[in-house]
């Protein structure tokens, strides 16, 4: 076995004694050593395996890395250790009881999320994914009451994702006789779409995603952190694996691309509208996944129309977008952690100028915002770009019917991106810009250093490979050779990629000119703010989180669901009205709490059968006992 | 759409061509010329704004009504000339038997000489000189030719031109617009209220105190200031006279 | 090279042309043609006052809203088929360098923590949108037009000349829909007011309206270099790549001229009409974009 997985399984013992440091340090430790593992089977060995026997009916149970659990493998293992040291410090702040409970859940959530890359054996993997789901909802938990609501969604979702997930792994059983992996190649559609469903509850895809936008505000932002950045990869790692097992056809690539592109643009519709700052990442994850969906879909839109540079591009564009998400989601939700620990609050419409008094964390974020804007020096911009250039190859297609999925991708992708650089910067506009809001933002301040160092380093990621893309793509390009994928065309990306290195450093260096002239040349003063020379203006007279979406609700009411009401009025001439505006998630708010609540009040239709009455309880027994009977002779 | 065009070729072409020497109305009250044996006194009790000092007629407080020009056509005449601007307010006094302004020797510095930008602040006037400065923009008079141009925002301005007397009201508006425009930054007063106050320089809405701080470049009187006075000044700092 | 003196003197001088032509519309003298130099020379010799409220954003955005529509102008084609800069896939980076100087302008706005500029931010990202997708899309179009991979050659390639009537009939669309992103993106009539002295109703001027001094100098500079790389892109969708330096200028003078005297004639639109107006663009990129599909392909 691997030695860095037993090292995790030691840091539990410090964890349940509550000791964070040790199970911290462990943890990194532990990661280190899987980390090389996983960059061994990465870049050498092709498998590294051994065979666990098993009573029946598990059976042989077969312990193998290939390239694609070691290309998410070195992931975790990148981003587990950094959200555990942010999450020691973060815990440090937020003194609670149940410390020890909540480091073991972290610990074997962690666990459980590697174990799941090496097992190849259904019920095995079923065993850590359950696993994993449990020991999240105790992470998001965190031993609060009000988490309880939010927790048990998340909890009873991915159950449901399960419930899909077994049924299809039953039937593949069926179908091919074998628990193992390798056995999903006879699989016929039924059994596919069951699995890929169930992977998708978890991904968080379109109408599956609700239950993202309510753990993640609730939970601690290492634990969001966690769970939007790597958690949510699982479900996509399932999905790859099936993919990459199966052959898919070109009407079901067409349906991939309509879910995916329906949830990137239902999650940016739902963002534009969120006050709440962690609900805001929740719904952005939701987006990304929706990309880098489609960055798959490409991909295999190339595979089918026989275009292998396109082919090429939407695999390596969505492998770079997963990587490149984990690492600036993960720290835009530290980021959120550290607002959160220093105005009290994640409200965005109290916030305001915390640039002032919070300017390094206000630097990075700035950096993490960039990314996920996809704009040029930062990774987000490498991925999108590479998604982008994929659907530039369509053209080269002999079919109309391959072209114009690619278009529609295109065309969806395009929007999306331009709406979610309105969102971010509507976010960190409000959050950082601007004069404060409340007396808590005037109040906010840098936190310590610890804090901040996980940002740095995720900051310094970003940044890192965002100018010098090829550090990436050579992480990626083993993965893109055990594809199959053309590496003549890979071999040109990466010279492209070089070639924007260049072009990012003649920016920079007419950036740096420009700004050296600047500060030689220019005498600065201060001034208040310019209004026109109003005297009394207030902070509350700067743009809200809702004024500033209000152009684009011209287009997009339809996709905004907002529930307002008028709660009070007085007297004929109203004086005052109390107003209350809701802005309500599409599938959670409007199908599945109206449909809970119809089969509520049908079942309330029963209810004066749990009368409690040991009577009448007798007497319904006996009544079934008598149908039963008529049933079972009168049909002789 | 055609209508318009239509419109446009029945107005020809109506600019002035040189508004720096473009003959005006004989009948335009420009600069006063007192004879050498006025007697200012008499002139003074006549004068709505007392504006005959000892020294002679003080042309920041003339509102050019031409009561005195009236009674007595012996002792001052309104000439058509417009061009009535100085850099100080001691320069504004016309002594009796002065034919001319003297020069303006202020002088823009070089990087204002084909590009200088103004805000104006209406400071409680009655907005006559404010439509003239807006009559200096049209199609007419067109100061925008000299490179100047009026701009919305005091941070984009180099150079305030202030109208109006000046209110109780509208004082911390103007010392906050003013403190908006950046270095280097010059100061014009248009119009015998933002000189003097005029009419309502007793008044006790009034407040002043801004000039006290600071020092304007340029002074143009009238009552309202002619477009014509307008642009002849302002050109007159910006590339020397 | 020829590109580089393009890109440093042309953009102010022809913004001067717009100037011209409306002066000569309404029948003023107007300002003279090197009128945008001179303010652009003296604003750079001003001093500059900064907000209370502002961070380093302030100072750090007009000079890399610069430094990246530069960076673009360098992939951009000024008549000659060779740029400075070219390789496959590049107008990906173009674009998303424009994008990157509009989103650290918008966000610099948002610094000073004025409610005009909240305001204007808000209705120029929302034009913008739009935009995004049709440019992509009017790309795509080109590509499966001409078959090229960098936007210079792919601007190199395609014009009203060569090739058959459907040829015409693309560049033309696609001219008139890169007229309007150039409307919208440099906010000229009828999407936006440049000389509207009202705060109320700017929307791209009231962004800037806490610049002052060398930063204002910058953005008036990268606003007018925005619209010479749009209007670069459709002069050479109507003449050929190679042909007289002079007829390329011609052109180049006709769209500003041609947006002078829609500025003469129109006043801008209710902003709502001019959010659906921003639709235009799309719309005509995704006709063009059928008419070629159906043109080049044939089967299913």
């Amino acid at each position: 076995m691997s030695i860095g997985i037993l090292i995790l399984l030691i840091a539990l013992i410090p964890a349940l004694w509550k000791r964070s440091d040790f199970f911290v340090i462990l943890w990194i430790l532990g990661s280190a050593f899987l980390a090389y593992e996983y960059m061994e089977v990465l870049y050498s060995r092709s498998v590294q395996d051994f065979i666990l026997m098993m009573p029946e009916p598990v059976g042989s149970v077969s312990i193998a890395l290939n390239k694609l659990s070691a290309f998410f493998g070195v992931i975790f293992s990148l981003g587990l250790p950094l959200g555990m040291f942010y999450g020691h410090f973060y815990l440090k702040e937020h003194p609670s009881e149940s410390l020890g409970s909540h480091l073991f859940w972290l610990g074997v959530m962690g666990l459980s999320m590697h174990c799941l890359l090496w097992v190849r054996h259904s019920l095995i993997f079923l065993m850590f994914w359950e696993l994993m789901s449990l020991s999240s909802f105790f992470c998001v938990l965190f031993s609060k009451r009000e988490n309880l609501e939010a927790g048990l969604n998340y909890l009873i979702t991915m159950q449901l994702g399960a419930v899909f997930l077994i049924a299809g792994f039953a039937l593949a059983y069926i179908q091919s006789g074998t628990f193992d992996f390798s056995g999903f190649e006879k699989m016929n559609s039924l059994p596919m779409y069951l699995i890929l469903i169930g992977f998708a509850f978890k991904a968080g895809v379109f109408p599956f995603a609700s239950w993202l936008p309510q753990a993640h505000p609730v939970a601690p932002a290492h634990v969001s952190g966690i769970m939007s950045s790597m958690l949510v990869k699982t479900g996509f790692y399932g999905i790859l694996l099936i993919i990459s097992i199966n052959h898919i056809s070109l009407l079901e690539i067409g349906i991939f691309c309509l879910v995916f592109s329906i949830s990137a643009f239902w999650a940016v519709c739902h963002l534009l509208n969120e006050r709440n700052l962690k609900r805001v990442l929740a719904y952005s994850t939701v987006e990304n996944v929706g990309i880098a969906g489609l960055g798959v879909c490409a991909g295999l839109l190339g595979l089918q129309a026989n275009l292998p540079n396109m082919a090429m591009l939407g695999f390596t564009g969505a492998f770079l977008h997963i990587f490149f998400h984990s690492i600036f989601k993960a720290q835009l939700f530290y980021s959120s952690g550290n607002i959160l620990l220093a105005t009290g609050t994640l409200d965005i419409d109290e916030m305001g100028a915390l640039a002032k008094g919070m300017p390094r964390t206000a630097l990075m974020t700035l950096v993490g915002i960039m990314a996920i804007c996809a704009l040029p020096l930062t990774s987000g911009f490498i991925s999108e770009f590479t998604i982008f250039k994929a659907m530039f190859e369509v053209p080269d297609a002999v079919h109309l019917s391959q072209i114009l999925p690619g278009l529609m991708i295109l065309g969806v992708l395009a929007f999306i991106g331009a709406l979610a650089i309105i969102a971010f910067i509507r976010i960190y506009a409000i959050v950082f810009l601007g004069s404060p809001r409340s007396p808590a933002a005037e109040n906010a301040r840098e936190l310590g250093r610890g804090i901040r160092l996980p940002i740095a380093v995720l900051s310094l990621a970003i940044l890192i490979t965002g100018i010098l893309p090829n550090v990436a793509l050579r992480f990626v390009k083993p993965l893109i050779r055990w594809f199959g994928l053309d590496m003549a065309y890979f071999a040109e990306l990466q010279s492209l990629m070089s070639q924007i290195s260049y072009v990012y450093l003649i920016l920079l260096a007419l950036f740096a000119l420009l700004y050296i002239i600047r500060k030689l040349v220019v005498k600065e003063k201060r001034g208040a703010t310019w209004a026109c020379a109003y005297p009394k203006v207030r902070p509350r007279m700067q743009s809200s989180s809702i004024t500033y979406v209000q152009p684009l609700a011209y287009f997009l009411k339809p996709f905004m669901y907002k529930k307002t009401r008028r709660l009070k009025e007085e007297g004929d001439f109203t004086s005052k009205v109390e107003y209350d505006e809701q802005h309500l998630d599409a599938v959670w708010d409007i199908i599945v709490r109206p449909l809970s609540r119809a089969i509520f009040k049908f079942l309330s239709l029963f209810s004066h059968i749990h009368n409690g009455k040991t009577e009448s309880y007798i007497t319904w027994s006996l009544a079934f006992l008598v149908l039963l009977l008529i049933w079972v002779v009168g049909f002789r | 759409m055609l209508h318009l065009l239509k419109a446009r070729l029945k107005h020809g072409y109506q600019a002035i061509p040189d508004p720096l020497t473009v003959g005006i109305d004989p009948a335009f009250p420009g600069l006063p010329e007192l004879a050498r044996d006025a007697d200012l006194t008499l002139l003074n009790e006549l004068c709505p704004t007392q504006a005959f000092t000892p020294q002679g007629l003080d042309l920041g407080r003339c509102i050019f009504c031409g009561l005195c020009s009236r009674k007595y056509p012996e002792m001052i005449t309104f000439t058509p000339n417009y061009k009535m601007a100085a850099d100080s307010r001691e320069k504004l006094i016309m002594a009796p038997g002065q034919t001319a302004l003297p020069k303006i020797d202020f002088i823009l510095p070089r990087k204002f000489r084909y590009s200088f930008a103004l805000r104006s602040v209406s400071a409680a006037g009655c907005n006559a000189c404010e439509m003239e400065l807006g009559a200096s923009n049209n199609v007419n008079f067109d100061i925008s030719r000299y490179g100047v141009e009026t701009v919305a925002s005091p941070r984009h301005a180099d150079g305030l031109i202030l109208t109006g007397p000046i209110s109780r009201n509208m004082a911390d508006a103007l010392a906050e617009t003013w403190q908006a425009i950046p270095e280097p930054k010059y100061l014009i007063l248009c119009g015998a209220c933002a000189l003097s106050g005029g009419l309502f320089a007793e008044s006790e809405a009034s407040d002043r105190a801004f000039l006290k701080h600071w020092q304007a470049c340029l002074y143009i009187p009238g009552c309202p200031a002619h477009p014509l006075s307008i642009i002849s000044a302002i050109v007159s700092i910006m590339k020397g006279s | 090279m020829i590109n580089i003196l393009c890109i440093i003197f042309f953009p102010l001088v022809f913004m001067g042309l717009i100037h011209r032509v409306k002066a000569i519309m309404v029948g003023r003298k107007g300002k003279s043609l090197w009128q945008n130099q001179r303010d652009f020379i003296k604003l750079l010799q001003k001093g500059e006052v900064l907000s209370v409220n502002a961070t380093a954003i302030t100072r750090i955005a007009p000079v890399l809203s610069l430094a990246a529509t530069l960076t673009a102008a360098l992939f951009v084609p000024f008549l000659s088929t060779r740029t400075l800069l070219c390789f496959r896939g590049d107008f990906i980076l173009v674009i998303y360098l424009l994008t990157l100087s509009k989103g650290i302008m918008a966000l610099a706005a948002m610094d000073s923590g004025s409610s005009f500029q909240g305001m204007g931010t808000s209705r120029e990202l929302s034009f913008t949108a739009f935009l995004e997708p049709a440019f992509f899309l009017i790309i795509a179009a080109l590509i499966i037009s001409v078959g090229a991979g960098s936007l210079s050659a792919i601007f190199a390639l395609q014009n009203l000349v060569s090739g058959g009537i459907w040829n015409v009939f693309a560049s033309l669309f696609i001219a008139i829909a890169l007229y309007i992103i150039l409307l919208v993106e440099s906010c000229r009539v009828p999407f936006d007011d440049p000389a509207t002295h009202l705060e109320l109703t700017m929307i791209h001027e009231v962004m800037v309206l806490d610049y002052s001094g060398f930063s204002l100098a910058l953005i008036h500079y990268t606003g007018a270099l925005k619209i010479f790389i749009y209007a670069s892109l459709i002069s050479h969708l109507i003449i050929p790549a190679g042909s007289f330096f002079g007829w390329y200028l011609l052109i180049l003078a006709g769209v500003y001229i041609f947006t002078g005297v829609l500025e003469s004639l129109m006043a801008r639109f209710r902003m709502n009409r001019n959010l659906e107006l921003v639709l235009v663009p799309l719309s005509i990129a995704m006709l063009t974009l059928t008419v070629l599909l159906v043109i080049n392909m044939g089967a299913w």
